[in-house]
């Protein structure tokens, strides 16, 4: 599976050479990552919540790698349409062609968008460019700021108003829709997001603001999962385990960013939070990335951590301590707390491709998986307050 | 001496004989075509993606040259922005969806022939390459 897609990247990456492909009026454009990340623990592979599922060896190759393939054309004046597949490793394992962009949108006025169809969820300031990894500095942004929110498709409809206020181009954003994640078992859906972004513009710098909210459910089905809520339905403290798993949940997400890149340095800094009331914990996230250009190569530093802010049930069991602890592994197993710092450099070696290393150490929190996932695929070990260092390499190319 | 003066007098002569980033860039539209005032503003947000329509929502078609110093001396004098980032700046436009890339010509030849085909393109290129079936609607360089 990993080596069709290895191949895959490959091909891509030969052909991206050729560049340009107008057929028509349609427009064809693509992107693709080759990446390879390699825990330093032989027990640990890392998990992207949401996105790859965990690895079984020593590198893994599925936590980056992906191939886009998008075209769009104009239909007619002020109507376009753009549709983009993805072929990636999902959570699941699978390796299948999804379709992650299919929208149609209409320019009424030349500052007004409409958009409707499936676009990604714009919950981060990186979101909807979370596989273009082309565009990125990083080899993948920082999982303690992008684990916050696993879902990535936004199934509804937005508006774009673009103004420009004294030298300050203005993007407000409102959007409406659904997104569903697929699990093992059943799927995870918000139900009905409500989102604003507002994005400023100017020069070098850019500044991002965003707020979105949708009922939940999540239905966990892991085994600690299954063994809490029987224990728990089997005592007096039943009311408890609704609050675990189901359908009856409420998040908020909140998200403040900003980037500057004068062409020689940049930065990037962000701020994200998850409230929610059920199923999972509430935690906070942040990531600082600074950058120095020199001619084609980029060397950057990131700083970043996720905080648990409320546990996923914070039911008071302790009058029984043996449920007690099993509530305490069942919270500590959605916990992906972590802190880390990063180095990597970033060759553009090619007019149309790029080279990442990074190095990354991590220090998973206390009762936290962090980032990480146990390789032999039990999800019953915590990395608790472990120390963890990945290497990663990537190519990306865009076309 | 004489000789370091021919060396360095050689090298001056094929630095500029390479031409493209010494050359005035200019934006041009065809001559029979909708689009006839642009300002600089408006130019910059069109190649970055950031409109799609002129002010009196003319939609805009937007054509690049082909890889090479020019197309790099275009985007570095209008958006500021190197080849480098100008690159990751448009596959992030391109594969969020927020824009249309630009038509990409194979040659100047088949830029002026399709700005001439299409009333709504606009393009760029060395101002020596004018000529009467293009209207220059902005020089590039300040």
């Amino acid at each position: 599976m990993t080596k069709s897609l290895l191949g895959a990247v490959l091909a891509l990456a030969i052909v991206a050479s050729e560049a340009s492909a107008d057929t028509g009026e349609w427009r064809i454009s693509g992107f693709g990552t080759l990446g390879m990340v390699r825990p330093t623990e032989g027990d640990a592979s890392l998990l992207r919540n949401g996105i790859n599922t965990s690895g079984r060896d020593g590198v893994d190759f599925g936590a980056d790698s992906v191939i886009g393939l998008q075209a769009g054309r104009s239909l007619a004046s002020g109507i376009d349409v753009t549709a983009q597949m993805v072929v990636r490793e999902d959570q699941n394992g699978n390796v299948e062609p999804r379709l992650a962009w299919a929208f149609v949108r209409f320019t009424p006025l030349a500052d007004l968008e409409f958009r409707i169809g499936r676009m990604r969820a714009p919950f981060f300031m990186f979101s909807e460019s979370l596989w273009i990894n082309y565009a990125n500095t990083w080899v993948r942004p920082p999982t303690e700021v992008y684990g916050l929110n696993p879902f990535s498709d936004l199934d509804g409809a937005d508006m774009m108003w673009h103004s420009r206020i004294g030298g300050y181009d203005l993007e407000l954003r409102p959007y409406i829709g659904r997104s569903s994640l697929e699990r093992r078992v059943r799927r995870a859906t918000l139900k009905r997001i409500v989102g604003m972004n507002l994005s400023v513009y100017r020069d070098d710098y850019s500044f991002f603001l965003a707020h979105a909210e949708s009922p939940f459910s999540l239905p966990w089905s892991d085994p600690i999962f299954i063994a809490v809520d029987a224990a728990l339905r089997a005592s007096p403290f039943f009311a408890a385990a609704s609050d675990l798993s189901g359908s009856d949940g409420y998040a908020r997400f909140d998200s403040i960013g900003m980037q500057w890149d004068n062409g020689e340095y940049l930065a990037s800094a962000e701020y994200a939070r998850r409230a929610v009331n059920r199923y999972i914990p509430s935690a906070h996230g942040w990531q600082l990335t600074l950058g120095r250009r020199v001619g084609t190569f980029t060397a950057y530093g990131v700083l970043a951590r996720q905080t648990e802010d409320e546990p996923a049930s914070s039911a008071d069991l302790s009058s029984v301590p043996p449920l007690q602890s099993a509530l305490d592994l069942f919270n500590a197993t959605r916990n992906t707390a972590q802190k880390s710092a990063t180095v990597g450099a970033r060759w553009d070696f090619h007019r149309n491709a790029a080279l990442k290393l990074e190095f990354t150490h991590a220090k998973v929190a206390d009762d936290s998986l962090g980032s990480f996932f146990p390789v032999d695929g039990s999800g019953t070990i915590l990395f608790s307050g472990r120390r963890i260092n990945l290497f990663s390499a990537s190519v990306d190319v865009s076309f | 001496m004489a000789y370091f003066n021919q060396v360095l007098a050689a090298i001056v002569i094929s630095l500029a004989a390479q031409g493209g980033a010494w050359a005035q860039l200019v934006i041009v539209s065809g001559t029979n075509g909708a689009i006839t005032e642009l300002s600089r503003a408006q130019a910059e947000r069109l190649f970055l993606g950031r409109a799609t329509t002129l002010a009196d929502n003319t939609p805009v078609t937007l054509i690049d040259l082909p890889p090479g110093p020019d197309r790099d001396a275009f985007y570095f004098e209008l958006t500021g922005k190197n080849p480098v980032q100008t690159r990751a700046y448009w596959s992030r436009q391109v594969f969020t969806g927020r824009a249309l890339p630009p038509r990409q010509a194979s040659s100047i030849d088949e830029l002026r022939q399709w700005l001439v085909d299409d009333g709504n393109a606009i393009g760029y290129l060395p101002q020596e390459h004018v000529d009467e079936r293009l209207r220059i609607l902005l020089p590039v360089s300040e």
